[in-house]
């Protein structure tokens, strides 16, 4: 197998509503990862594209509509979507292309533009329910959430401060991402976060990640392709992914084991015994406050019931300097959820902070190796990254 | 014969339908050709590193990857790339009136539209023959716009 | 780094500073229950609710299925299971499918039949055990929580038509000391 490097990044602005197409904004971030890598659409052997259902744009065949907006006009193409888990599972694409041998290098772009749907996307998540056991009962899509939640806390005697205290973290950090969302980051106080309106008893509406519409794209070489660059390069030094049975309900949503599946095929690939001493920065999926500690244990960075408990003592602040930064971009809390593209974002983030590039976000520690992680379906995929130096 | 099933009482199914709609801005390629059609006019991307011309507009060349800023007015007539006859609606109905759908491109531009044609018999229509667009009264950016294209005599 | 990308505001659109259009579709599906789904549901027609063996993990499974998904393999008997329950998890909601708000709250949970595995749960809807609706997050507290034991309240039998709301929904029931 290859090795494969990193070699560019880009990300456009997220935002409720943008005025560009998702062709427009797979473009721009196309483009400023072409830049960062020094190349041309030229040297780009193929192309990746992920982005969620559908629906949201409320075009079919989506991965075809985008496709000229990331330079895959005339090249192999390919189109991947495990729901919340694309933008990492399209990093893991990209790495399969380059790894199998097949190509020296692999422009990957996720994009989002969730604001097409209307009234509200909410409701076009519906269809991810049953149709015939589910929907009839006037599903929200908020209800596997805050069911998830309720379980977690119950079995873990978790109370609702805690957890609040993730989105307090995470909003702060998104005060410095250059691409956050309008009003989504901000110096918030626990006591705000818990008394925040009630969406879905336990989860407050400081508690979500907003509907957004954003891309990103990264640049992926062969081990040849990266060392003619000379640079120090960011190596993918691990990938895994698991999807578990879309019988949710049979399963018992305190723990992800799907995520921890996904994890140890990452720490196998990469030789990484003691995850908790060897990844040193890590950007777990946080849609929801209470998802960034559930991810962390399916993570392994923390036994079952311990994150929140860590989260208390500062072992996941950005500034730790004996702890494991957790979201320092600010993660989907912060920045955005544009669905795909958030997960590209946080391994952008793992990038940047690799390189020494993130600015006001750089951690204190000094990081050798980062893992990002993203989430989808029906509680029902994890899909991981390890990047190294 | 092709066989349509739309009797349920021999089997068990579920009934539902697709719940919410869709608003789509236009971006800031298309809205150029959109807001110009409302001064009956058509405009196309010109892309300053191959030159191509495209309709409609966009604000990137897909071969070259390249931003593009650069939009003129193209006032020649397009011409029939393509046609069809449709006969039935999207429910299976009969139409009342067989409609014509052309595939309608401009020399030298790359891409085009495709819109109705009227005033027409079906044996009129040829590949190559220029036509002309018929607007609305009260235009807004839409391609319905233009109400439909008619063969230039 | 300059990222590119222009946030709108709602009254971007409405004052038509930045053109749209506007989509809606009319999309009916008709979808075939199958095998499994198809007995289940006329089981609930007939107030009874019904698992799935699977003769490799022993599981009983509701929702019932033609084959384990976990041993990949097919599932061999009807069980009959109670239309009692315990609640695995549960939430008080104040937003309707489209994210509108309600006044009053709805109570989703997944409630583990009784007779099926440890586990087996379905979703369906907790109601006040008096007065059906519930008046607000408090109250739902004071009759819920993870462990609570339910009973469901089916609709009349003429009422009954296959379909998951053939249950109305669960109630909160006293355990028996």
């Amino acid at each position: 197998m290859q090795k494969v490097a990193v070699l560019g990044a880009g990300l456009t602005k997220f935002s409720r509503r943008a005025k560009e197409t998702g062709k427009e904004l797979a473009f721009y971030a196309a483009k400023m990862a072409l830049e960062e890598a020094g190349l041309e659409i030229k040297d780009i052997d193929a192309v990746v594209c992920v982005s969620a259902p559908d629906a949201f744009d409320g075009l079919h065949r989506k991965g075809e509509y985008l496709s000229d907006g990331c330079g895959a006009s005339k090249k192999p193409f390919m189109r991947c979507f495990v729901g919340g888990g694309s933008g990492v599972f399209g990093i893991i694409s990209g790495w399969y292309h380059i790894a199998s041998g097949h190509f020296n290098t692999c422009l990957v772009v996720a994009e989002e533009k969730m604001s097409s749907s209307m009234p509200h996307p909410q409701g076009t998540f519906n269809a991810i329910y049953d149709q015939f056991l589910e929907r009839p009962l006037g599903v929200n899509l908020l209800w596997i959430f805050s069911l998830e939640m309720q379980r977690y806390m119950a079995v873990h005697k978790i109370p609702l401060e805690v957890i609040a205290l993730v989105a307090v973290k995470n909003k702060k950090n998104g005060l410095d991402h250059p691409c956050a969302q309008e009003g989504i980051p901000g110096n918030y106080t626990v006591e705000e976060v818990v008394n925040s309106e009630i969406m879905c008893w336990p989860v407050t509406r400081l508690m979500v990640s907003p509907v957004t519409d954003g891309a990103a794209a990264i640049v992926l070489a062969s081990y040849d392709f990266a060392k003619k660059f000379g640079k120090e390069n960011i190596w993918i030094e691990g990938v895994g992914w698991c999807l578990d049975t879309s019988y949710w309900t049979n399963r018992d949503l305190y723990y992800p084991r799907y995520v921890e599946y996904a994890a140890r095929m990452a720490y196998e690939m990469a030789g990484i015994k003691d995850p908790k001493k060897e990844i040193h920065v890590v950007e777990p999926y946080d849609p929801f406050a209470y998802k960034e500690l559930h991810h962390l244990e399916g993570l392994l960075l923390a036994d079952k019931g311990e994150a929140p408990r860590l989260l208390e003592k500062g072992f996941w602040d950005r500034d730790t300097e004996n702890g494991i930064p957790s979201s320092p971009s600010g993660g989907l809390l912060g920045v955005g959820n544009p669905i795909a593209a958030a997960g590209l974002m946080k391994v952008i983030e793992i990038y940047w902070q690799l390189k020494g590039k993130a600015g006001k976000r750089q951690v204190k520690r000094e990081v050798k190796r980062g893992l990002a992680q993203a989430w989808g379906d029906l509680m029902q995929v994890g899909t991981v990254v390890i990047l190294g130096k | 014969m092709i066989e349509k099933i739309d009797k349920f009482d021999k089997i068990k199914v579920l009934k539902g339908e697709k719940m919410g709609w869709h608003r789509y801005t236009y971006g800031n390629g298309e809205e150029i050709f959109f807001k110009n059609l409302i001064d009956k006019k058509f405009f196309a991307s010109k892309c300053k590193n191959c030159e191509k011309l495209f309709i409609p507009t966009r604000i990137y060349c897909e071969d070259c990857f390249e931003e593009i800023n650069e939009f003129v007015e193209i006032k020649d007539l397009p011409y029939i790339y393509s046609y069809t006859f449709l006969f039935k609606d999207l429910e299976d109905n009969d139409l009342k009136e067989p409609e014509i759908v052309v595939f309608l491109k401009w020399e030298n531009v790359e891409g085009g539209l495709i819109h109705r044609l009227k005033e027409t018999n079906f044996d009129e229509v040829e590949i190559g023959l220029k036509c002309e667009p018929v607007f609305k009264e009260k235009r807004e950016g839409n391609i319905n716009d233009i109400l439909y294209f008619r063969i230039k005599k | 780094m300059e990222f590119k990308g222009t946030p709108l505001k709602d009254r971007d659109l409405i004052e038509k500073k930045v053109f749209y259009t506007d989509w809606h579709v009319k999309a009916h599906y008709a979808w075939d229950c199958g095998i499994a789904l198809s007995y289940f549901f006329e089981g609930l027609k007939n107030g009874k609710i019904y698992g799935r063996h699977c003769p490799k993990c022993k599981r009983i499974m509701v929702p019932p299925r033609m084959f384990c998904e976990l041993c990949f393999h097919p599932t061999d008997k009807w069980v009959l299971l109670k239309d009692t329950g315990k609640v695995n998890t549960f939430s008080v909601s104040y937003l309707n499918w489209d994210a509108s708000r309600r006044e009053k709250p709805q109570v989703p949970a997944v409630i583990e039949i009784d007779g099926a595995s440890e586990g087996m749960g379905i979703l369906h809807l907790i109601a006040h055990p008096e007065k059906v609706e519930w008046e607000n997050l408090e109250e739902v507290l004071k009759y819920i929580k993870v462990g609570t034991k339910v009973k469901a309240v089916w609709k009349d039998e003429k009422e009954r038509e296959g379909k998951i709301t053939d249950i109305k929904y669960f109630i909160p029931i006293k355990e028996e000391k």
